[in-house]
């Protein structure tokens, strides 16, 4: 009886101790591919974002050049403008195709506007102790049966009126606390699903979520180099004009 | 529908279009009227095809035969290399072509391409993306 016991809980045991290992011997699904929006670029993550004060005042602050307060290109304070990133989620509202390249203790994204990368480590890494902010921040991430998680933290927030920084394409902004998850997966063979959610207790009152979808393309990305508005002789190109 | 005109010189044609493909672009086209289309013919005087937008300059002769620059803006290099097969050599000095496109709101000799026609009669739609 006692041994039919002790029997019992060993396999038990046993069950809890293998599944985590044979979880992790799962493949994890394949995202690999370029991908290119399939949004429109002056669209935003939900109909009301949930702007704190402090938000309020700086979207108020804001000039965009996209959507319903497009502001001509010579007063407006974008940082797209200047060829400046747009961090993140605002980078997937440019109409420019990125690479998703897996490696086994790491995803590569290649962004093809403005030739920018982004690192995530698969590793089981914690963040860094001691921040270091970046236009792109710093991402960890892991699977969820055939869902890829990623977290973002230290992403240079909004600074001043004249170094703007959005979640999107239309004023929408973020500050240094900025916490962001994606939840991305494929919901069918060419396309992938970015569940996106902006936790920011400084910009806004609650977190909300949103969803972007991408469609795969046979582009292959190419050199991207956004500084060359500085060559250019356009009128409307010129920057500080 | 878009209707459309054809000018010998520059400038004579202001035609409303009904029907826009919006472009998303660099800064939204707002300095360019969307409603309006223009027509310009002459000879290209550069090309830059650069990022985030590529160059195109022209010198036409008005209906007093006055000579006058124009610049015209076109998407970026992707863009027009995916899709036209655009490229550094696609324009050189002394070809001649007509533009049709939107004008610069404040008045200025600017236009943002929407058609281009090239003197072989080729045209070229650099709004039709099918992204």
């Amino acid at each position: 009886m006692r041994d039919s016991f002790i029997t019992k809980i060993s396999i038990v045991g046993s069950i809890f101790l293998i599944l985590p290992s044979l979880a992790s011997t799962q493949s994890p699904p394949d995202l690999s591919g370029v991908w290119q929006k399939d949004f429109p670029g002056n669209s935003q993550l939900v109909p009301e974002p949930p702007l704190s004060a402090w938000g309020q005042e700086r979207f108020d602050l804001a000039k965009p050049i996209h959507g319903p307060r497009t502001t001509p290109p010579t007063e407006a304070n974008a940082a797209e403008l200047m060829c400046f990133p747009m961090g993140l989620p605002g980078t997937y509202y440019r109409p420019r195709p990125f690479e998703l390249v897996q490696l086994p203790n790491r995803i590569v994204m290649v962004f093809e506007v403005n030739n920018f990368w982004r690192m995530i480590y698969m590793d089981g890494r914690e963040f860094p102790e001691l921040p270091l902010h970046s236009w792109n921040g710093y991402s960890i991430g892991h699977y969820e049966d055939d869902t890829l998680v990623i977290e973002t933290r230290h992403i240079i927030g909004w600074e001043s009126e004249t170094q703007q920084r959005w979640i999107d394409r239309l004023g929408h902004p973020f500050s240094d606390e900025l916490r962001l998850i994606e939840r991305i997966r494929k919901t069918d063979e060419g396309t992938l699903e970015n569940e996106v959610t902006i936790d920011d207790p400084i910009a806004y009152t609650e977190p909300f979520t949103g969803i972007l979808h991408f469609r795969e393309t046979d582009y292959e990305l190419a050199e991207f180099i956004c500084q060359e508005l500085m060559l250019s002789d356009l009128p409307e190109m010129r920057p500080g004009q | 529908m878009i209707t459309r005109l054809h000018c010998k010189i520059f400038w004579a044609c202001l035609i409303l279009a009904t029907s826009h493909t919006p472009l998303e672009a660099h800064h939204a086209n707002s300095a360019y009227d969307r409603s309006m289309d223009l027509t310009v013919s002459g000879t290209v005087t550069k090309w830059q095809f650069i990022n985030p937008h590529a160059g195109l300059w022209l010198t036409a002769i008005n209906d007093r035969g006055a000579s006058q620059e124009w610049s015209v803006e076109f998407q970026g290099t992707l863009d027009l290399y995916r899709h036209y097969s655009f490229n550094k050599d696609t324009f050189r000095p002394g070809d001649e072509i007509t533009l049709i496109g939107n004008p610069a709101r404040n008045g200025d000799p600017d236009l943002s391409a929407r058609i281009v026609i090239f003197s072989d009669g080729k045209e070229v739609d650099v709004r039709n993306i099918p992204d």
